[in-house]
């Protein structure tokens, strides 16, 4: 494995987790699958289409997310928005965020 | 145009569990032609679909957890298991073939040199390889077992767990059961059950070779005691493989493991005691042999002949029990082992 594969198996894995973190943030405004992806991708999250929309079904499947088909239009949207259970491991989960990036920059802010 | 994200939305979800397949459908075909223009060419779809990435990737990601068939945990030993069985069983199956072949080829007369070897060459490749496909077959099968049980065991080992279900600390873990090693049980149990069962059907017949001057084959066996052999062979192979997947399960002497291997041991006992007691054991032309034979006024017959009671008959099913008491004990003791420590 060379240095930049290492380097992006490492970026993988720090992703992993603030992805869901920044999609509950978003979806407290009801969104669908790929307006998400651009108000993520606009918000520099640097996330793949085939990246969000398993991780949508995933947490929809977990309860922390509500759907609801649109049919108003002339294609069907399925809109995706954040549900209560959602909500409460939203704000959990931007404490420990929060707690976490405190801890790195005392541990690492002098290596800047 | 519609015709590749079509295709493309079907290569997903038919890799995906019946119940998720129309809800994925829909929605994935919602979101690609969101990101599509609205009058869009086909190179960008095709542009999109690309950037989507591989069908069974992104499969893999809707599933939510991975699926293994043997997983990195045991690959390993299966790989190294397989490396050391495929060959061994390949190579004595070969050479039983070639020997049965070649039997075969003097019973036909074929005295030529020429047909003598390529008969038992020909019969011990294919019997060396169907034993080969037989035990990787039955290898894999083995290593399966293991991995779903691993699987259902950490299922219900995340929904709740309690302190004290932790198992103890053992020395080297000595109660273990290799995994490798009840697998290997098992493939040779199918493997030389289905050989010896290929054997009582005459196709691989059972013979004796006598020289006496020239080489002549008699059938050992009477047909009454071959036919009675095959479902006993199969009862004990049956007998064995559930053992075997016992073993794999468990992977560890327990007081049940222990059970069911003196069972196993019993039943499997007097199975082949009722065998070897049964008249007729040897065929009408073996028999006639013997007492056509001048043994000096020894009389063969009176030991192993048709009779009930005979030395040598008793004398086998006293290594049959010795053998399975032997094998019961083993169990009690690698059981206990542990346990008084």
């Amino acid at each position: 494995m060379s240095v930049n594969e290492q380097f992006q198996s490492f970026i993988t894995e720090i992703r992993r987790g603030s992805f869901t973190l920044a999609v509950l943030g978003c979806l407290k405004e009801p969104h669908y699958g790929y307006a998400l992806l651009r108000t993520m991708q606009e918000k520099h999250i640097d996330i793949e289409a085939n990246t969000l929309y398993p991780l949508l079904r995933r947490l929809e499947s977990q309860g922390l997310l509500a759907s609801d088909w649109d049919t108003s239009e002339s294609r069907p949207r399925k809109y995706y928005s954040i549900s209560e259970k959602g909500g409460m491991i939203y704000s959990e989960l931007l404490v420990e965020w929060k707690k976490m990036q405190s801890s790195i920059d005392i541990i690492c802010g002098k290596d800047e | 145009m519609d015709n590749f994200i079509e295709r493309y939305v079907y290569d997903v979800t038919r890799r995906l569990p019946e119940k998720d397949r129309i809800e994925v459908s829909k929605e994935l075909k919602s979101n690609i032609y969101d990101m599509l223009s609205d009058n869009a060419e086909e190179t960008e779809i095709q542009a999109v679909l690309y950037k989507l990435g591989a069908p069974a990737s992104l499969a893999e990601k809707y599933r939510q957890k991975p699926r293994y068939l043997i997983s990195p945990a045991i690959y390993d030993e299966y790989v190294r298991v397989l490396k050391w069985l495929l060959p061994l069983v390949g190579g004595v199956l070969l050479a039983i073939g070639s020997a049965w072949g070649a039997i075969d080829a003097i019973k036909d007369g074929m005295a030529d040199l020429f047909h003598f070897i390529s008969n038992s060459l020909s019969k011990g490749i294919s019997l060396g390889v169907s034993a080969v496909f037989q035990a990787l077959v039955w290898t894999t099968v083995g290593f399966v077992i293991a991995e779903r049980t691993n699987v259902k065991a950490d299922e219900s080992k995340e929904r709740e767990w309690k302190i004290e279900d932790l198992p103890e600390v053992l020395p080297n873990d000595k109660n273990r059961i290799p995994l490798s090693d009840s697998i290997i049980e098992l493939v040779l149990t199918v493997v030389f059950s289905v050989v010896a069962i290929l054997a009582c059907n005459g196709i691989l017949p059972t013979i004796f070779i006598i020289q006496n001057g020239d080489t002549q084959i008699r059938t050992l066996f009477s047909t009454e005691f071959l036919a009675a052999c095959v479902p006993a062979i199969a009862a004990m192979s049956i007998l064995g493989i559930s053992e075997c997947i016992a073993k794999i399960k468990a992977r560890r002497w327990t007081p049940l493991m222990c059970g069911v291997v003196i069972v196993s041991n019993l039943v499997n006992m007097g199975i082949m005691l009722y065998l070897i007691n049964r008249p007729n054991l040897l065929s009408a032309e073996f028999t006639a042999f013997i007492e056509s034979v001048d043994l000096g006024g020894f009389d063969l017959l009176r030991f192993m002949g048709t009779g009930r009671s005979n030395l040598i008959i008793i004398f086998i099913s006293i290594i049959i029990v010795a053998c399975s008491l032997v094998g019961c004990c083993m169990a009690v003791y690698k059981t206990l082992k542990y346990k008084i420590q």
